[in-house]
């Protein structure tokens, strides 16, 4: 058989080449794509592999599997420990907030339709500043790229904050961060093993927010605006054009049926209405500190396989 | 052209589903590397070359690295494999080993040292290199296991003959002496 003819190959590598200048977020579509395709024959191979090792009742690490078993065990029981725990904040914080405009967390009984949307909260650790220079070194990949063990590039450039859940914890970009009931930022680029965290302060996030007071009779909300990050310590609250006062506390945007609460951003530091303006120029000092965090709870999103089943 | 996409999608979930639970570490086999000199050997000279770069794509969307990189060396891989075919005429048993340590040692570290050049980032090749040795012996071993499996397959169907010659007609074989 011939080769293939010069022009070809030529044509090819300039193809290769020019992938290159492909948008990242292009790429990452492409990529689950890829994985989505190979899903069904994984699991043909996962499942002829655990009937192979029934069958024949091949166990080698079976001593390994008894610890495994035993430390998933001890994990699962964590995290039902960690939910009731959740549980329980929710109910006193439902109890502290007497605000009649605020719907409840929980479905009255009898409710029939269950939501389309799930929400769960995925707790992450934040990468310390030395161990994130080592990850992004590559000095803790190990047996390298042959064995797939490659982070995404985009997550491993720059020197923004890492946290250690990815692509294998179906998390996605935009899905947000919080620390307890305070919002952290949101993951911005979800590599394999690890995400890039922005957090509020960072130039570039944004997010809804709006305004509350603590009175006699509680939270009461007031306007919406928009906060934004500028790199500095404090962030901005644009677009609000009701008075506002300092020590005004700034929480989420108005409920989108996915968290029953609104979770909480920061402190008014600075409000000013300069003259001729409109709107007031709003400072505003975020209540989670990455400094002081070493985990955070990510917001992860997924349809409810009820309803999807269902249909 | 039906063979070519079977043996994409079989090489490319083994090596993403089955090699990872051998747990053999930097030892595991390169099933995809493998597949894609036996693909390049089978097929025609543009069929060979697009299904590499096609291939290519696809290690890159694997891999979690920049997109591009697998493309090119895969083509080229693909090119050096037709301009070897093009000069074998037979392959004796241990040569289709030698020819896939040879793409197992070189298509990493060219791909690693293409990401890493682009990334301004310093380049060890030694290291490179030394870091594909296990994987290069154990590919080369499962590739000498299957062409000899291959060929005893086809001695006892009778189709004779003790050479890998992988998709090539007894009419070019008679053509060419």
């Amino acid at each position: 058989m011939s080769c293939a003819s010069p022009r070809l190959i030529l044509l090819l590598c300039l193809g290769g080449f020019s992938l290159s200048l492909v948008p990242a977020g292009q790429v990452q579509q492409w990529r689950g794509l890829v994985r989505d395709a190979l899903l069904p024959g994984e699991r043909v191979v996962q499942w002829g592999g655990d009937q192979l090792a029934t069958a024949m009742h091949l166990s080698p690490n079976s001593g390994k599997e008894e610890g495994a078993n035993d430390q998933a065990a001890s994990r699962l029981e964590e995290a039902r420990r960690r939910i009731r725990e959740l549980e329980a904040r929710l109910a006193a914080l439902q109890d502290a907030d007497s605000n009649p405009s605020f719907p409840t967390a929980l479905p009255p009984r009898g409710e029939t339709s269950s939501p389309l949307f799930v929400a769960e909260l995925l707790e992450a650790r934040v990468l310390g500043e030395e161990l994130r220079g080592l990850w992004r070194n590559r000095k803790i990949l190990g047996a390298g790229a042959t064995s797939g063990i490659v982070e995404s590039a985009l997550v491993l450039a720059g020197d923004a904050p890492l946290v250690d859940q990815g692509q294998e914890s179906r998390i996605t970009a935009g899905d947000a961060v919080y620390a307890g009931r305070c919002v952290v930022g949101k993951i911005t680029d979800v590599g394999r093993y690890s995400s890039v965290l922005q957090v509020v302060t960072d130039a570039g996030y944004s997010g809804r927010a709006r305004l509350a007071r603590r009175g006699a009779q509680g939270l009461s909300f007031g306007d919406e605006g928009t906060l934004v990050g500028s790199g500095e310590e404090l962030c901005r609250l644009k677009h609000i054009r009701q008075p506002v006062n300092v020590g005004d506390e700034v929480y989420t945007g108005a409920a989108d049926g996915i968290l029953p609460e609104p979770m909480y951003y920061g402190t008014v530091v600075r409000a000013e209405l300069e003259e001729g303006e409109t709107e007031w120029l709003i400072e505003v000092r975020p209540a989670a500190r990455l400094r002081q965090l070493d985990r955070v709870q990510i917001l992860r999103l997924s349809l409810n396989a009820g309803r999807v089943l269902a249909d | 052209m039906l063979f070519q996409i079977c043996l994409t999608y079989v090489a490319f979930v083994l090596q993403s589903s089955l090699v990872p639970r051998l747990g053999w570490g930097a030892a595991a086999p390169h099933l995809v590397l493998a597949g894609l000199v036996w693909m390049v050997w089978r097929s025609e000279a543009r069929q060979g070359g697009i299904g590499a770069a096609v291939w290519g794509l696809l290690a890159d969307a694997l891999s979690g690295g920049p997109v591009g990189g697998g493309v090119v060396v895969f083509v080229l891989t693909a090119w050096g494999l037709q301009e070897v075919r093009a000069r074998w005429r037979r392959m004796t048993w241990y040569q289709p080993g030698v020819l896939t340590g040879v793409v197992v040692l070189c298509v990493p570290v060219a791909i690693n040292l293409l990401r890493l050049a682009s990334q301004s980032e310093p380049v060890e090749v030694s290291k490179l290199i030394i870091q594909e040795v296990p994987a290069v012996i154990s590919t080369a071993l499962l590739a000498i296991l299957a062409c000899g499996m291959f060929q005893a397959l086809r001695r006892r169907g009778g189709e004779g003959g003790g050479d890998f010659t992988g998709g090539v007609s007894s009419r070019w074989m008679d053509s060419t002496g």
